[in-house]
């Protein structure tokens, strides 16, 4: 009886079934894993502060 | 500028440490606040460095190419981050190499054609980063692309990718009575030991060159674009999550450290409210966020 009473609920407060949604997050991958120097005055081969070598060709962000 | 024998970042309660193990190598600070580089702290990670002739050197196994600023390679347990600048082709212009979780490692710097009287940045751009990225992803801290500012003790993350608005924003909170800008581009966010989310701020600013070595409890985050008019969306959960997460600076190289950085972000939105904001440049959009937040 009381288990039939639980199963009861649990049937009763099952949750309605909802489709998956698939929703696609915009990545940039070239911020993302820093394959770029973020400005002039940031760190970098082409920052102000640069010392050891030489222009930078990777400027990007 | 001093020249010197040992140098030190401090960024997120983390302290990565460079002592040179050659006498004709000299470091200088990097980008910032010097508040950045005061060292004091025992160092979390210490990197030994010394010149090498890197066009020798061999790089293990890829894991990551970037094809452009930098590489990672395996040899063993051993990661070398090896930093790259095109007018050297291949060779790298620095290695760091370490153990995945040890606190020591080193730092080989390509001595070339250089000067060796020249004094080095030995954690130039992109190499701290890297290193912070990967000590943070093991120390319940993330590196997120977004300005912060703190207004009367509460930390405000305004999230977003290039050209979003971070550094407009920044420029916005710049003036404002009482708020102070973390950072106009990096913010690091770690899990403290009071159970609370803090946001710290860091020396890679952005064009606004706004960066201050303080740090303030995270109270609400905002995940920036333009828009026509200033409006607060609410972001489920998973929203939230992956906004974050496409805003973030990963390990994509180590999986169970995206793993944690993965349930450090679940977390988090469960604790910090976090909503969409498409906004108009100018005092409204400032207002607006402190009617809010």
């Amino acid at each position: 009886m009381a288990e039939n009473a639980s199963k009861e609920t649990r049937r009763e407060t099952k949750l309605p079934y909802a489709r998956p949604v698939l929703r696609k997050v915009p990545l940039r991958p070239e911020e993302a894993v820093l394959g770029f120097c973020k400005s002039s005055n940031a760190a970098g081969p082409s920052g102000a502060n640069c010392i050891p070598i030489g222009p930078c060709n990777t400027q990007g962000t | 500028m001093d020249s010197l024998a040992a140098a030190s970042l401090t960024v997120g309660g983390l302290t990565l440490a460079v002592r040179a193990s050659d006498a004709r190598l000299r470091f200088t600070n990097g980008p910032g606040s010097d508040a950045f580089y005061a060292g004091g702290a025992a160092p979390d990670v210490l990197l030994h460095a010394r010149f090498e002739d890197l066009d020798r050197w061999k790089p293990g196994e890829t894991v990551f190419d970037t094809h452009g600023s930098w590489r990672l390679t395996r040899e063993g347990e051993v990661l070398s981050f090896a930093c790259l600048a095109s007018h050297l082709g291949a060779v790298p212009y620095k290695v760091a190499r370490l153990r995945p979780g040890d606190a020591e490692g080193e730092l080989l710097i390509h001595r070339g054609a250089r000067d060796t009287e020249a004094a080095v940045e030995p954690l130039q751009f992109p190499l701290a980063e890297l290193l912070f990225i990967d000590l943070l992803s093991r120390r319940g801290g993330v590196l997120v692309h977004a300005c912060g500012v703190v207004v009367n003790g509460r930390g405000l993350l305004f999230t977003g990718h290039s050209q979003a608005g971070k550094t407009t924003t920044a420029r916005l909170w710049e003036n404002v009575s009482g708020a102070v800008v973390l950072s106009d581009d990096r913010i690091v966010l770690r899990l403290e030991e009071d159970g609370r989310y803090w946001m710290f701020g860091t020396p890679w600013h952005g064009d606004a060159a706004l960066s201050v070595a303080e740090r303030a409890p995270l109270a609400a985050v905002f995940v920036l674009e333009h828009g026509d008019r200033n409006a607060f969306v609410d972001l489920s959960k998973v929203e939230a999550v992956s906004s974050l997460l496409a805003r973030s600076f990963l390990p994509f190289h180590d999986p169970s450290a995206m793993d944690s950085t993965l349930a450090l972000l679940e977390e988090l939105v469960d604790a910090v409210p976090c909503r969409r904001y498409p906004f108009v440049p100018g005092p409204e959009a400032v207002r607006c966020v402190l009617e809010k937040a």
